[in-house]
């Protein structure tokens, strides 16, 4: 355990267990659609074999690698306790060169999310670099739910509730919130 | 007369079917030529003609020109009437003077007939000119006919009717040679030199005799007599006339056959040197001391001067100058063709024959293949012979087709592709040192060879295999291994070329070549044939092949004592393949074997594990005193007591091993934990876990009348312990498939097959289902059955081995490590991507996700989710697995 979370935080290419660094050296090439998938298989064997408590991530059921879905549950201690919050990533091609993009699927209400699920977080935008990964993005967001940004809101009602009426807040969250079964 | 009748009925009928040919038989010469009367002319008209008709028109040449002068007076008839009398004048002359005679009924008189030849006279000319034009001369004459074709047609009825029947008969007796004179002189006899032309069309029979002649010397029994046979002949042709273009036409096409047939027969099959100079040996006798011939270089065509010729194109080349260039010299002499033989026409025929030989070695190439290294001689030839694109490209098409039907379909087996792929790499290395031809060829090849899922694993066996047998004779390739791999090995090969810079050429190369005209674009030069690195390279991915080594060297590395000179040898080369980090694990494998041989040592002086000196003597004592046969390989300590020698691997670097755990017999596990201690103290940090399934056993066995020494698996042994009997009471010891799985906590398919194991040695029977017991005496019977056993059973206990362990990993089934992580898998699946999916969904995505793949069928993941659906983690409604939630 201790060996995984080291190699999933500590991105330093140096740091890479051999195995991956073999895998993401070899082709110095610029990012082909080879290298795409071939890191987002590497990726997806990290997360299955070191999950972190409350996100999963998986590809789509149709077996695109370039597009997955994910799940966050909200933390405790946060207004979004107990509720669990589905995710898209759509992965450009020329990923991890550039960040994929994710969006909220299960309406929610937060600061920082849209009501069409678009999330204003900085590494997702300009301070994407290739050495983050879908866990720590799902990690950020995980974070992000417990504390928003309220200085760049996308939902300024929800920022204001957040400082000033928690209970108000809850409810809101509670009444937006939908469990979507797909299919 | 009857056999007339009977013609002349068959012709009927024949005409009634297919018509009357509109040709008039010749006419015969009592008939009136003037017997009809246009219509509306007086008869009597031509009256004039009837004193003549009994005369012989050929006999009375003035007749005829009476006839005209006749013919010509009366000036009241037509000129109708006059061309048309003149016209069937004229016919009737021609056609009697070209009937053929009778052949003689009695083949004796055959040789005396000479039917007098009718020389041409005026009339003669005459006649035929008017025949042969009457549109000018006799604009008039309604009635005409077109001799040639009468002549023709009658020509050809003689030879059916007469000259036909005459060789059949002839055929009977004599050879060919004479039966050719006969016809030849028969011919001769029907031969006109008027129209000599179109006898031609008889010719098709004489030169299906005569071809029978120019093969003679193709036998290479070109005996002075049979060329001047050949000679007659042609002499003869000539002489009747029939040595024109038709002749030399057929000639022509005898020759080339001659030179086909003379490759198929002296080249087809031969391949190797011995066999060449066998074939030349023979050739040599055939010839009788013929004049030694010219220097090979100047035998061969230029073409074929610049690379070294084989054997078998000098042969070739040889023939083609002394024999069959001079059958052609001389016949063409002998047609009276005085114009200079051009020596480039040799040339030429040289070349063709030499292509001759590519097609035949064409399309023999897979054999040669197959038979390499005894076929070196034929790809000799072959290289000499191949010397354009298109032939390059032809053989190489016309190889893989071959290949494709005898090779790649699933009745060969993987070992024998590979043992012909290796063959293949040599042989075109021969043939072509550019490799363009064998990367042609091997592409099909490769492709097949990577949907077999052994390919890999016969490589590395192949690779690791012994190549000396116990006894150290060297083992024969063609076993069940590749052997051939590790003698390459042996050898040194596949040590690759480090300078593999392809952008620069080395400047000190003297042999440098352009690269050949149809190489691919991605064409690398290489100078040897790197037979290893072309299967390791070519035949799965690095990942695959780095696995299958790991598992197989493994296995080696626990299964046996010694310096493993092998596998370092193999590593060595792999990691010059693959670099030194993919290979890293593997090298960890072999110091996790040196060291613990080390800390072995240590360990055991350090316990006092080792023999003490005395304990050492009472064996020794022991020994002596039952007179075992000493291998030398017993330990004196395993006399008294058991002993342990472990191999202390690194977890994490070896691949996938068996967990399976039973309770160990009491003695090792005390001797384990004392081990255990050892190491400890040796070793600060660091823990030992025992693998019990893994190891090796030599378990020696007091019966009552006999002494069995075995090595065995350690979990056989622990189930052989078992039947020893606890107090040293003689009393049978029952155990039966139940009890011996509760006593050592082992499985149960483990410990059947422990018992099969046992029975098979006849040191267990089973007395009843399931109830095994010691086998202390062995009855009369069961000696003998031992004794034939011995040999077969050494055999058979190998595969026995390897069932076993077949059904170690196949019981398994998904092994609970593999099985926690596929679990992850499909629970991120049915969490995120579809929250209910069908069995092939999951394999599907399964095998799509695993980078390492997934290997098990549909069958084992619905066991597998089976499972998981008992276990209270899944749900299977209507058909769909999903989370429970």
């Amino acid at each position: 355990m201790n060996y995984e979370m080291e190699d999933t935080q500590n991105s330093a290419p140096g740091s890479l267990p051999p195995a991956q660094a073999a895998k993401l050296g070899a082709p110095r090439r610029a990012a082909d659609a080879q290298s795409t998938t071939k890191r987002l298989q590497t990726e997806l064997m990290q997360l299955m074999t070191s999950s972190a408590p409350g996100i999963s991530a998986f590809p789509s059921a149709d077996g695109n690698l370039l597009s997955w879905t994910a799940t966050i549950e909200g933390p405790d201690d946060t207004p979004y306790a107990g509720l669990t919050f589905k995710l898209s990533f759509a992965f450009p091609s020329n990923y991890p060169y550039a960040p994929p993009t994710v969006l909220f699927k299960t309406p929610i209400y937060h600061p920082n999310v849209d009501f069409s699920g678009r999330i204003c977080l900085d590494i997702l935008k300009d301070k994407w670099t290739a050495a983050y990964n879908i866990q720590t993005v799902l990690l950020s967001l995980q974070s992000l739910l417990g504390e928003p940004n309220n200085a760049s809101p996308l939902n300024g009602e929800a920022a204001e509730l957040w400082d000033k009426d928690a209970v108000e807040f809850k409810r809101k969250v509670l009444s937006r919130h939908r469990d979507i079964d797909d299919e | 007369m009857s056999i007339e009748k009977l013609n002349l009925r068959k012709k009927r009928v024949f005409d009634s079917v297919f018509g009357a040919p509109a040709l008039s038989l010749p006419t015969p010469v009592a008939t009136p030529v003037g017997g009809f009367t246009t219509p509306g002319q007086a008869f009597g008209g031509p009256a004039v003609f009837t004193h003549d008709r009994r005369q012989a028109p050929l006999s009375d040449v003035r007749t005829a020109r009476g006839a005209r002068d006749i013919v010509e007076v009366p000036l009241s008839e037509s000129d109708h009437v006059r061309h048309q009398v003149r016209w069937d004048r004229a016919w009737h002359t021609v056609t009697h003077a070209l009937v053929p005679p009778d052949i003689p009924s009695r083949p004796e008189q055959i040789e005396e007939w000479n039917p007098e030849l009718v020389e041409p006279n005026e009339a003669f000319l005459e006649a035929i000119r008017d025949v042969l034009d009457p549109k000018t001369r006799l604009p008039y004459a309604t009635h005409t006919e077109d001799i040639i074709l009468w002549h023709t047609n009658h020509v050809r009825y003689h030879f059916l009717q007469q000259v036909l029947p005459y060789i059949q008969g002839l055929s009977d007796d004599g050879d060919a040679a004479e039966l050719l004179f006969k016809v030849i002189k028969l011919l001769r006899a029907a031969h006109r030199p008027v129209v000599c032309r179109y006898v031609f069309a008889i010719l098709a029979v004489p030169n299906v005799a005569g071809s029978q002649t120019p093969t003679v010397p193709v036998e290479s029994i070109a005996s002075e007599q049979s060329r001047a046979g050949l000679i007659n002949l042609v002499e003869l042709l000539k002489e009747v006339g029939l040595a024109g273009e038709g002749f030399q036409i057929t000639f022509a096409e005898v020759m080339n056959e001659a030179m086909t047939e003379y490759v198929n027969r002296s080249c087809k099959g031969i391949w190797s040197l011995e066999d060449v100079k066998a074939q030349e040996q023979y050739n040599n006798q055939v010839r009788q001391g013929r004049k030694s011939d010219t220097g090979t270089g100047m035998v061969l065509p230029r073409t074929a001067l610049h690379s070294p010729a084989s054997q078998t194109v000098t042969n070739l080349c040889k023939w083609i100058e002394n024999g069959y260039a001079r059958l052609a010299v001389e016949v063409f002499h002998t047609l009276g063709d005085s114009r200079a033989f051009p020596w480039r026409q040799v040339e030429m025929w040289k070349e063709m024959g030499i292509g001759h030989l590519g097609s035949l070695r064409t399309n023999e190439l897979f054999n040669i293949v197959v038979n390499w290294p005894h076929s070196s001689a034929a790809l000799d030839d072959l290289r000499t012979a191949i010397t354009t694109p298109q032939r390059r490209l032809h053989l190489t098409e016309v190889f893989s087709q071959t290949m494709g039907e005898h090779l790649l379909h699933p009745g060969a087996s993987t070992l024998q592709i590979l043992q012909t792929y290796i063959s293949m790499i040599s042989s075109f290395h021969a043939l072509d040192h550019s490799k363009v031809l064998l990367d042609r060829v091997a592409y099909p090849l490769q492709l097949y060879l990577c949907s077999r899922e052994d390919t890999v694993r016969i490589i590395i066996t192949g690779l690791l295999a012994d190549t000396e047998d116990a006894e150290g004779n060297p083992i024969a390739p063609g076993g069940d291994k590749l052997v051939e791999l590790a003698l390459l090995l042996n050898k040194g090969e596949g040590q690759v070329e480090q300078k593999s810079s392809d952008d620069e050429l080395d400047w000190d190369d003297a042999d440098w070549m352009p690269d050949p005209i149809d190489a691919g674009p991605g064409y690398k030069r290489s100078k040897n044939a790197d037979i290893l690195g072309t299967l390791i390279g070519v035949l799965g991915s690095q990942e695959v092949f780095i696995k299958e080594f790991q598992n197989i060297i493994g296995e080696h590395l626990l299964k046996s004592e010694g310096p493993f000179e092998k596998e370092i040898k193999v590593l060595d080369l792999l990691k010059i393949r693959f670099g030194e980090a993919p290979l890293q694990s593997c090298e960890v494998m072999l110091k996790d074997i040196q060291d613990s041989g080390r800390l072995n040592s240590a360990i055991r002086r350090y316990k006092k594990l080792d023999p003490s000196e005395e304990e050492i003597n009472i064996a020794h004592a022991k020994l002596d005193m039952r007179d075992i046969r000493d291998d030398g390989d017993m330990v004196p300590e395993g006399m008294l007591k058991p002993s342990l020698h472990a191999k202390i691997l690194s977890r994490l670097y070896w691949p996938q091993l068996h967990h399976e755990s039973y309770r160990v017999p009491d003695e090792i596990g005390h001797l384990q934990k004392l081990y255990e201690n050892g190491f400890e103290t040796l070793k600060a940090s660091r823990k030992l876990t025992w693998l019990h399934a893994l190891g090796q056993a030599t378990v020696e066995l007091e019966l009552t009348d006999r002494t069995i020494t075995e090595e065995v698996h350690t979990w056989q042994a622990a189930v052989i312990w078992s039947f020893q009997s606890e107090d040293q009471g003689d009393v049978n010891v029952h155990r039966s498939v139940g009890e011996l799985v509760e006593r050592l906590e082992m499985d149960e398919a483990l410990v059947r097959s422990a018992l099969r194991f046992w029975a098979n040695k006849l040191i267990l029977q089973e007395d009843e289902r399931d109830v095994f017991s010691v086998l202390e005496t062995l009855n009369q019977e069961d000696r003998a059955r031992s004794n034939a056993q011995a040999a077969a059973s050494a055999a058979a206990a190998a595969g026995d081995g390897l069932d076993d362990a077949a059904a170690l990993v196949a019981d398994e089934g998904i092994t609970a490590e593999k099985g926690q992580m596929y679990w992850q898998f499909i629970r991120g699946m049915l969490k995120n991507s579809s929250s209910q999916m069908l069995l092939g969904q999951i394999a599907m995505m399964l095998k799509m996700l695993i980078a390492e793949g997934f290997p098990y069928s549909n069958e084992e993941l619905q066991g597998f989710l089976g499972r998981k659906v008992s276990e209270g983690e899944l749900e299977f409604v209507g058909g769909k697995y999903r989370l429970k939630k």
